[in-house]
Order: C-alpha cells, then structure tokens, then sequence
C-alpha cells in the first residue's frame, strides 16, 4: 500500500513555522530537495522528514527582471543556484546583496550561503544570503 | 539518470519538411486572418509536397500545439485540424513540450514508423503567440497579446508552481547556467557580454539571409547606425539593448512569433526509392530528458549532456567534436551557443565563446550553428521552433540553403530542443 501525503502543502506548512524541510532516503540517505516521494538517486521510497542544515554553495546568478503579470509583485532581484550542503541543488532569491555589484558576486562565486526563509504574497518560500 | 538505449527496428528517414514564414497574423500581410489551421495546414501541405506525396499516403498525424487553451481557446485540436490536411479520421493526438514540442512531434512519428505500426507519419506545430483568441467569436477575431501575458504564459507556465517560481523564471535560471560557465573558464563579464552580442549579430545575419523571417528588417550595422553607434557590440551593450537578466539584454534573447512547421517520415528503403538527386536525412539517433529544472545548476547542464548521449549511443556517434558537421541549438537565449554546444562536445570545454569570436559558427565558419537565424532573429513559435531548424538541416543538407549555406554540404547533424518544463529533445540526422 502506497502511503501518500500532501507534500507540497506540508512543505510549505514547515516554512511557516520557520523549517526548511527534505526528504531523506532510508535506504541509500539521498535528499530530496524540496520533497518528492521516490528517491531519485535509488528509486527507493521509504523517505523520512528532516530538517535541511540550512548551508550551501552559490554556483550561479541571475537578476529577474523579465517580469510578468505575477513576478511583478516582486519587483527586481536577485536569483541564485545554490548547492545544497546535503547535495541537491536549488533556485531561489538571493536577498540582501546589492543589485549594482555583480561585479562583486560574480568575483566571489563559488560562495557560502545560509538558507533563509522569505515571504511572499500569501506564502513563504526558500530563499538564501551570502555568509559574510 | 542513464536511459537504456536500443535500436529502432527498421531505419526511419526524413522526406519531407514544411513551414510557414514566422511573423504576425494580424500584421504581415503573408500570414494575414490566418488562424492556426491555415498555418498547420500550410507547413503539411509544404511537407507533402516536399515528399511527392498526398494526404491518402498518409498513415497518422502528430500535432504539436502548445498554448492551444490560452492562445487558442481550444483542447485537442488534433480532431479539429486533421481534415484541414486531408487526413480526416486517421490517428494521431496533439501533444505538447513547450519550446522543443517539434522534436517531440518527430519522435512520435519516427517512432511510429520504426516500430512497424505505420509506414508514412507526419508531425505538424502550430502556434500563434502574439495574439488570442476570442471565445465565442469565429477564431480570426484576436486581440494583441499584452507582454506580462505572453511573458505569463511562454514562461511561468513552464516553471513548476510548486517548488520553482517563486524562485525565478527561466530565462534568468538559463543565464545562471552561462554565469557558471564564465566562471569555471575565468572569463569576465564584458567578455561573457560579448560573445552573447555576437551570437546575436550573427543570427541577425543569417535571419536578414532567411526569407522565412518576417520580423527582422535590417543587420545590426544598419541597426545600430540609426541609434548613433558605429559598432554594433557597443549598441548592444547601451541602453538600446534593456538588461532582462545580469547581463543578458531583449536582443540577446528570443521573441515569439507566430508559425507552423512540418516533417513527414518513412521507412529508409521506402525513402531511397521515392527521392532521387538528393541525400535522404536519416533519423539515426533520437533523446530525451525530463527534468524538473530548478535541481540544474552550473553549466553543462545534466539535462542536456543525458539526452545528447542518448542521441549518440543510439546514432553510434563517439566522438562528436569530430563526427558532427552542423548542430541546430534552441537559442531562445543567445548563451546556448556557448553552453549548450559544449555539452554536446560540438566545441570543447571552454572553447566555444572563442569561437563565437573568432566566426567560427557562421554558416562560412568550420563549426556552423543555426543558419536559419534560430529563435533569436529568424523567430520563435513555440511548438514549431524547432521544425524550423529541422528543415534547416535537411536543407543544408540537401545543399538548397543559397547564401546561408555551408561550404561542405554536412553529413551528420545534431538537432537540440529545449521545452519549459523541462525537456531537452534531441536528434542526430545522417544522410545516406
Ligand atoms: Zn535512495
């Protein structure tokens, strides 16, 4: 018997109180990140909720400024592809980084991040910062 | 993840291919009050005529339509086009990749035709992208498409809502893709500028060569001469050129435009008897990924890399830097020329924002991509993109492409389709 659960939402209820959440594979200790229910590394599908360490590395950026009826809400920002200490990779905005210096952030690539948790309009969401 | 490969049981070929100009159906006077069955039915008809063949010679149709609900107002419109090609109550279905549909629609009909189910398929993309159509009214009523809408609908709809975009859109996830490039091969930024700006002077080039382009009017010599610049590098690099991403500007990027292609397959011992005087384009390799999108970061891209190796084992092709003699890239951003060839090992690592420098990849140059024009000057209808650039190649290698042709006609091609979503569709195509 297949033991569904609402993923998405139980996802998006952890950044609520403040959690960043992944799916870690019981049989071979992969991440999903964010939460799938088959393990894409071993097909497995006996996965258990655990807090991501919340650290990774910047790889790449972009800033969004292509902006349609949604994003505009948003405004101009940066975005980052980080690499998730536990492994998987990730897209989401970088904050708090100066949008005249990609000079700078490109200089420092690859960097350290902290992940945090940003809020949108009606939901929160995974976001990251440069550690200093 | 490694896809197990086999071969397909009998050899499958191109013989014929057929679009429509790419423009506006409510501004260029060639495409004016069409709706999307004139231009589906327009590139079948090309692609049959192309053959020698007639709509009764036809087994089944595949329809590539992407924004049928949103732009179309219509689901399904497989049943509803059939008979506009003569094909009424034949198989077929539409279905959809976003941006690399076409090679989807070829991978459909090839694989139709080489597991022996029929013997002649073809695959037909339809998209009108700068207009929508009006529920209710008789479909060549539109209303211009407004930009957040387009934008709304051509991109965020390829973001997965759940876990991607809030975290972005993809033209700015594929710049992030060439931002790691340029880092891994310590390249700055004005030279990460640079290389794209010459991507687009070069498409701009080919497209003015295109008589299929109808939204383009002039180089970018002339271009930028009216806006009081002699170089056109440093037009594209002011205020003439808006940034949409880090470092990437409008004219470094694609717009949509509204057209259709076709392609009609067959088995390879049919196809030799049929075509006489020209090289029949064999299917010899086709791949596949999909993939979520926000898991891909740095440059090459899995993605990609898995679906061309499917191609190659498939096609038997070793050492592609050496076996490829043409490669047709989904350049909706000017950085695939660097990024996206590398992963195919059409240049090698690093090698390719030099060649784009150095001309390499014009159609004169010995690493010619994307004669056409590509997504980037020639235009982009989304489900017919890359059937665009499929006929290209067929052209090219059939030596008809005038004065966009390749010196040496080439014998081996690879075919890259990029889909929202995302896809990464692939094709090696061989004459013989
Ligand atoms: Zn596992």
């Amino acid at each position: 018997m297949v033991k569904m659960q609402p993923y998405v939402k139980m996802w998006y209820d952890y950044l609520e109180e403040g959690k960043i959440m992944g799916l870690k594979c019981k049989k071979c200790g992969a991440y999903e990140f964010p939460p799938v229910p088959v393990c894409n590394s071993c097909s497995g599908t006996d996965l258990e909720w655990v807090e991501m360490k919340g650290t990774g590395k910047l790889i790449s950026f972009s800033i969004m400024q292509l902006m349609d009826k949604v994003q505009v809400k948003y405004g101009r920002r940066y975005i980052g592809q980080v690499q998730l200490t536990e492994g998987p990779a990730f897209t989401a905005t970088l904050e708090d980084f100066d949008l005249n210096k990609r000079e700078e952030l490109y200089d420092r690539l690859p960097a350290d991040v902290n992940l945090g948790i940003m809020q949108f309009d009606g939901f929160k969401f995974v976001s990251f910062k440069l550690k200093d | 993840m490694k896809t197990r490969i086999g071969q397909f049981a009998r050899s499958v070929s191109i013989i014929g291919v057929g679009v429509t100009p790419l423009g506006n159906v409510q501004v260029n006077p060639e495409l004016k009050d069409m709706t999307e069955r004139e231009l589906f039915a327009w590139a079948c008809m090309e692609a049959m005529e192309d053959a020698g063949l007639e709509a009764k010679d036809i087994d089944c149709l595949y329809v590539g339509h992407v924004f049928s609900e949103s732009h179309s107002g219509q689901i399904s419109t497989s049943g509803m086009f059939s008979r506009w090609i003569g094909m009424n109550e034949k198989p077929g279905f539409r279905h959809e990749t976003a941006c690399c549909t076409a090679v989807s629609g070829l991978r459909h009909a090839v694989l139709a035709v080489a597991s022996g189910m029929h013997d002649i398929a073809i695959s037909g993309c339809v998209d009108i992208n700068l207009s929508n159509a009006m529920i209710g009214l008789p479909p060549f009523n539109r209303t211009p498409a407004v930009f957040e809408d387009v934008l709304y609908d051509s991109n965020a709809l390829g973001c997965d809502q759940a876990y991607w975009y809030p975290g972005g859109e993809i033209m700015a996830f594929l710049e992030g893709a060439y931002i790691a490039y340029g880092k891994k091969y310590g390249y700055s930024l004005d030279q990460l500028i640079d290389a794209i700006s010459k991507c687009s002077i070069n498409s701009r080039r080919n497209a003015m060569n295109n008589p299929l382009a109808l939204l383009v009017s002039e180089n970018y010599d002339d271009e930028a001469k009216k806006f009081g610049f002699d170089d056109p590098m440093n037009y594209l690099k002011s205020k003439f050129n808006p940034l949409i991403g880090a470092i990437q500007g409008f004219k470094h990027t694609t717009g949509v435009a509204d057209g259709a292609s076709a392609l009609i397959v067959c088995p390879t011992d049919m196809a030799k008897k049929m075509i006489k005087g020209r090289p029949v384009v064999e299917i010899a390799g086709l791949g596949m990924t999909t993939s979520s999108g926000y898991q891909q970061p740095g440059s090459p891209m899995s993605f990609d890399i898995e679906s061309f190796a499917q191609s190659f084992t498939q096609a038997g092709i070793k050492d592609p830097y050496k076996e490829l003699d043409y490669m047709a890239i989904h350049d909706c951003c000017a950085q695939h020329y660097m990024t996206v060839t590398e992963a195919a090992g059409y240049f090698k690592p690093g090698e390719a924002l030099h060649a784009v420098m150095e001309g390499r990849i014009a159609p004169e140059g010995d690493k010619p991509v994307n004669t056409s024009g590509g997504r980037l000057n020639l235009g982009h209808p989304i489900a017919g993109a890359a059937g665009y650039e499929i006929a290209e190649a067929v052209w090219q290698m059939q030596g008809k492409c005038g004065n966009r042709q390749i010196k040496k006609q080439p014998e081996t091609v690879l075919i890259h389709g990029l889909g929202a979503g995302f896809h990464v569709a692939s094709a090696v195509l061989r004459a013989v």
